[in-house]
């Protein structure tokens, strides 16, 4: 039930992304809302069904954006392990640190997508601007926590059991300093 | 004693009355003959006029209040009608101003489609592409309208792009500035050829030998050498000029002549011969 909401919800917000939210000013750039929702997944569903996920929003993507299929699937089941790996390993646990969670991975696959570019296909050639990429990083920084919260509060209401049993909780006092 | 009081009320009442009668005859007589009031009718005009201007204010503002009151029982309910009314109006002028806008964009495309070599099918922009990276769009027309891989897009401005790939009832056109396309082009007034490529918000016009005198300004159209797009469609302007030190081409940059972003109507010129083939 939880996959297939997000299977949903991936499909609604791309078409968003696509139709309505191009119309926006340039200077407020264009939110990559589907970025936002495979960090999301990364970080709260469990391996198999979001890495499931993840490939499944690459495929979305191939069809909107891109020349050659095959590429998002592959950028955004990386983008899944990566960031799992950071959220379970490193410090990007606490929901504070979820902008810059998604601002580094934004920066990261656009990175990897460039030098692909760059590397493969020789006769592109390709611009690489800093204002743009950084405009887009911080759209996406800031939209990082409302939505994070909205894609809870879905979940909750969306899901089979009534609860959100596989969402990461704190156990104990919640004082990290204490044992 | 008794006696005595008898006899003096009636002479009292008859000094009251003449002296009533006194009275009166003398006011009698000072207003008669006079344009204007004496003391007397001064005093009581303005004795009354001041209780007049009282009881006239009572009713005045009662009589208002009133009348007011019951007066706002319509102009709210007009109020009201009106406000809707303006909504409606408003709602009304915004289609009539699209409509206008629709009508305008559809009679150039109508006028460039006569001028297109036939088939040609008008497609209306659906999506964009969302990536930092590539240029491309999503069309309403798909192979179920023959569309296919390969086709030219233009608009009355110039060229757009190509189709890439096809649904049966959606297309996706790879645009002009995409990193990824190539148009081979000429400068119109000097006729010296090259090949466009996109640079994600404009092009730059390659392979131009440094001894050709380019200057801002000139109009760059479709050569019609590659069987695509048509020759003459205009691309874009020059607009700066680069000769580097190095290489043997001059580095051209050409502003384009469509506004990417703004892009809603565009026709497909149904070639058989495509690009792709």
């Amino acid at each position: 039930m939880q996959t297939l909401f997000f299977l949903i919800l991936g499909s609604f917000m791309l078409v968003c992304q696509t139709s309505l939210l191009t119309r926006l000013p340039a200077w407020v750039g264009n939110p990559d809302l589907l970025f936002l929702l495979v960090v999301y997944v990364s970080i709260r569903m469990p391996d198999l069904r979001g890495f499931f996920l993840a490939i499944f929003f690459g495929l979305l993507m191939d069809v909107f954006s891109g020349l050659a299929p095959g590429l998002f699937p592959f950028i955004y089941g990386g983008l899944f392990l990566t960031a799992k790996l950071l959220a379970r390993r490193i410090i990007f646990d606490e929901p504070t640190h979820h902008p810059a969670l998604t601002a580094f991975s934004y920066l990261a696959c656009h990175s990897i997508i460039y030098l692909y570019l760059e590397f493969f296909s020789q006769d592109i050639d390709l611009f690489w601007s800093w204002h743009d990429l950084l405009l887009a990083m911080l759209i996406q920084a800031v939209l990082t926590l409302p939505l994070f919260q909205l894609f809870d509060h879905l979940q909750e209401i969306f899901s089979a059991d009534g609860g959100h049993q596989w969402l990461p909780r704190r156990g104990g006092t919640g004082n990290r300093f204490t044992a | 004693m008794k006696k005595r009081n008898k006899r003096s009320r009636p002479v009292k009442q008859l000094i009251v009355l003449a002296t009533f009668a006194v009275v009166c005859a003398g006011l009698l007589a000072s207003s008669i003959g006079r344009s204007e009031f004496s003391v007397p009718h001064k005093l009581i005009l303005e004795i009354l006029g001041t209780a007049q201007s009282g009881f006239s204010g009572l009713t005045g503002a009662g009589g208002g209040f009133f009348s007011g009151y019951v007066a706002l029982w319509g102009v709210r309910d007009e109020n009201a009608r009106l406000r809707e009314e303006i909504k409606k109006y408003q709602v009304v002028n915004i289609k009539y101003r699209e409509a206008m806008a629709t009508n305008v964009r559809l009679e150039m495309l109508l006028g460039l489609k006569e001028t297109l070599p036939p088939p040609t099918l008008t497609a209306l922009i659906q999506g964009r592409d969302p990536s930092l990276w590539f240029k491309t769009s999503t069309i309403n027309r798909g192979s179920s309208d023959g569309v296919g891989k390969g086709m030219p897009v233009v608009t009355v401005e110039g060229v757009v792009g190509q189709v890439i790939d096809s649904g049966p009832h959606y297309a996706k056109v790879l645009q002009a500035i995409d990193p990824n396309s190539a148009i081979e082009v000429l400068l119109q007034e000097s006729r010296i050829q090259g090949i466009l490529k996109g640079t994600g918000t404009g092009y730059r016009m390659n392979y131009v030998m440094k001894n050709n005198e380019v200057k801002v300004g000139d109009q760059v159209v479709t050569s019609g050498q590659s069987d695509v797009f048509p020759t003459g469609l205009p691309v874009g302007i020059v607009s700066k000029v680069n000769n580097n030190e190095r290489g043997m081409f001059l580095d051209i940059e050409v502003e384009p002549a469509v506004n990417f972003s703004g892009l809603e109507h565009v026709i497909i010129i149904m070639k058989s011969n495509l690009l792709a083939e």
